[in-house]
């Protein structure tokens, strides 16, 4: 029940804010579908090292925010999540991503011109992969 | 949360040592690592908690009741002391017909599949047994008492690789059992990294401080500059490399400072938790 | 009476690795037995100061000779003195009362029957001493150092507890002890005209009513003090071990 959750403790994203951000892709992606058991509060902690405290948190905001679902003795599950809402969520990760890259472009003097170029190079080139079948 | 432990200004001298004042609070729910040097009295503050060595002063409360004056307590405190007297003469078997029946909640199954688990003979006599294999006992019977609390005494000092993982993975599955709370004394990382949620530091007899384990990462970090610092003292700063190393304690402050003064930081990261608990431990 | 029960129960632990030191006891039986029965007519006439020490010596710490080392008495730590199986028993919740019956019950179970055999063999044995003695008197005379004993005694199991000793406090309490047995063993014949056992002989014969209630209450007092003693010991005393 491990879950492939990668955390930077250099980053300025707290830690509860990455696992959160992590589960919630992994359920948008489909690669945690609606009932597949997220693991214990206490397991997770071990896993990635960190206080129940932390954990327990990202738990919290997830299950708030209809992510999960933690039924009394039973254990932690993926809750069925709205469509519409999965697809607003992959936009805003999508769109968040790239916030990102157009950032960090403007930081270097990018003209707008030039990012847009070495926006479609790299959209080719992922292209070309993926028809090739392997990244 | 619910508290299980209330220690509260704990005192106690012994010869020319004091340990104490001692003020600390057990969370149900939580795992406490209790680390320090050797001699730092982390062993004589556990006996405290277990009312074998009895404090000159202050209270300390289990469960609501205090630990002079009520005994239920005993029913949902476990122990695992470092070392174990007087019992060389009993085999494994012995040892938990002696114990089982005085532990209202004792649990059999788990004490039975614990032993599978160590590979421990029941057959064999205490005193025989090797120095690990009779940690493992121990802790087996600890265990199985199936109380609340558990305290640990270094439990881990002579068992193999292997059983120091499995002992990880036992421990995760007996905190999910229940509300239930473990405070380990431990000098080893790993139990620190894996296992506590909360972090409590002593030296020379005194309590430094209780810290949530990422409260305590996010206290210290590492800045590389790209020219040399040449400031005689930073905010925070515990230590220097090379003048273009520093490492500080108080990363709020140290920030601050360097961003009023303009020096520029090649890099930053957090620091081990290894490196962590030694600055800790040598009082920084 | 649930409580003597569970106490037993404990015993038992212990017990189980005792069988070999009991039956060493019964070996020395027969020739501590021997020389009581044998000596007893030259005793009567002359009390020669070497069957009272004798006497001391059986109803005083033969008992506590033939324990397994494990169980017995001794340095736990740098100034601590203990019964290292009351010490681990102490960390169970066991309640205290039955930790502490039980440690009594371990030595009774151990001199009892050892001190009542010594005086059973004397009497079957010893003609002489069944003429001194009548049957009345002589259970008096029994009961006397059967009470002894048991008063004495006492100490060994109420010290299973632990202490915190230094060897100079080890010395001085050492020297005590050996020092008021010699001041006895003297002092008796002086002040009587009879060994210490003479004199036990002469008061059982005289008054065996009195002498027995008397040796049946000091029994009864001095095991509920030490007893309470222990008690209050435990709840006092740092176990660091």
């Amino acid at each position: 029940m491990e879950l492939p959750i990668k955390l930077s403790r250099d980053s300025r994203v707290p830690i509860y804010h990455q696992i959160e951000g992590q589960i919630k892709a992994l359920i948008v992606s489909g690669k945690l579908p609606a009932g597949s058991p997220l693991p214990s509060i206490r397991a997770l902690s071990k896993d990635l090292e960190i206080s129940v405290i932390t954990t327990r948190r990202a738990y919290q905001d997830l299950e708030y925010g209809g992510f999960i679902k933690t039924t009394q003795g039973k254990g932690t599950f993926v809750a069925e999540v709205e469509v519409k809402k999965m697809e607003k969520l992959a936009i805003s990760s999508v769109s968040e991503a790239i916030e990102k890259g157009v950032e960090t472009a403007l930081r270097h003097n990018y003209s707008v011109d030039e990012i847009r170029s070495v926006f479609e190079e790299v959209l080719a080139r992922l292209k070309d992969n993926d028809r090739g079948g392997h990244a | 949360m619910k508290l299980c432990t209330q220690i509260e200004r704990v005192e106690k001298t012994v010869d020319d040592f004091t340990v104490g004042p001692i003020n600390l609070e057990i969370e149900l729910g939580t795992i406490t690592a209790l680390i320090g040097n050797n001699g730092a009295g982390k062993s004589t503050l556990i006996k405290m908690m277990m009312n074998l060595v009895k404090p000159d002063n202050g209270q300390l409360v289990h469960f609501g009741g205090s630990i002079k004056t009520s005994e239920h307590w005993k029913q949902e405190v476990a122990y695992q002391p470092q070392s174990v007297l007087g019992c060389d003469l009993l085999t494994g078997n012995q040892l938990r017909d002696l114990m089982a029946p005085w532990y209202k909640k004792w649990d059999q199954e788990m004490f039975m599949n614990l032993v599978k688990t160590f590979e421990i003979d029941l057959h064999k006599r205490f005193g025989k047994m090797s120095k690990g294999m009779q940690q493992k006992l121990n802790l087996v019977l600890a265990l199985s008492k199936n109380t609340k609390l558990l305290i640990l005494d270094e439990p881990t000092a002579n068992m193999d690789i292997p059983s120091k993982q499995k002992l990880m993975n036992i421990l995760v599955d007996w905190m999910e059992r229940d509300e239930r709370a473990i405070v380990i004394a431990t000098h080893h990382v790993d139990d620190i990294k894996k296992l506590a949620d909360y972090i409590v530091i002593m030296n020379d007899g005194k309590l430094l401080g209780k810290y949530e384990k990422e409260e305590l990462v996010y206290r210290y970090k590492r800045y590389w500059f790209e020219d040399a610092l040449g400031i005689e003292k930073i905010p925070g700063e515990i230590d220097r490399l090379n003048d273009r190393l520093l490492i500080s304690n108080d990363v709020e402050q140290t920030d601050t400072f360097l961003k009023k003064n303009e020096l520029k930081i090649m890099q930053s990261e957090v620091l081990e938790m290894e490196e962590i608990i030694t600055y800790m431990l040598s009082g920084r | 009476m649930k409580r003597w029960q569970q106490a037993f129960w404990l015993s038992k632990f212990e017990l189980l690795h005792s069988k070999k030191s009991i039956f060493t006891l019964l070996f020395l039986l027969v020739p501590y037995s021997f020389f009581l029965t044998v000596s007893i007519p030259s005793y009567l006439e002359e009390h020669f100061m070497l069957y009272d020490i004798f006497f001391l010596l059986i109803f005083g710490v033969a008992a506590i000779w033939a324990k397994p080392k494990e169980y017995q008495y001794q340095k736990i730590a740098d100034d601590m003195w203990a019964q290292p199986f009351t010490v681990f028993l102490n960390q169970l919740p066991i309640p205290r009362e039955i930790v502490v019956r039980s440690r009594f019950l371990i030595y009774f179970i151990y001199s009892l029957p050892f001190h009542l055999a010594v005086l059973v063999i004397m009497y079957s044995f010893g003609p002489e001493l069944r003429q001194t003695l009548p049957p009345l008197e002589f259970i008096a005379f029994s009961l006397i150092w059967l009470s002894f004993g048991i008063c004495y005694g006492s100490v060994y199991p109420a010290s299973d507890s632990g202490d915190k000793v230094t060897n100079v406090k080890m010395a001085f309490y050492a020297f005590v002890l050996l020092g008021s047995f010699t001041l006895l063993l003297f002092a008796v014949p002086y002040l009587s005209s009879h060994g210490l056992v003479g004199l036990t002989i002469m008061v059982a014969s005289k008054w065996p009513i009195i002498s027995s209630v008397i040796s049946i209450i000091a029994a009864g007092v001095s095991v509920t003090f030490w007893m309470k003693y222990m008690k209050n010991h435990m709840n006092k005393l740092d176990y660091f071990q």
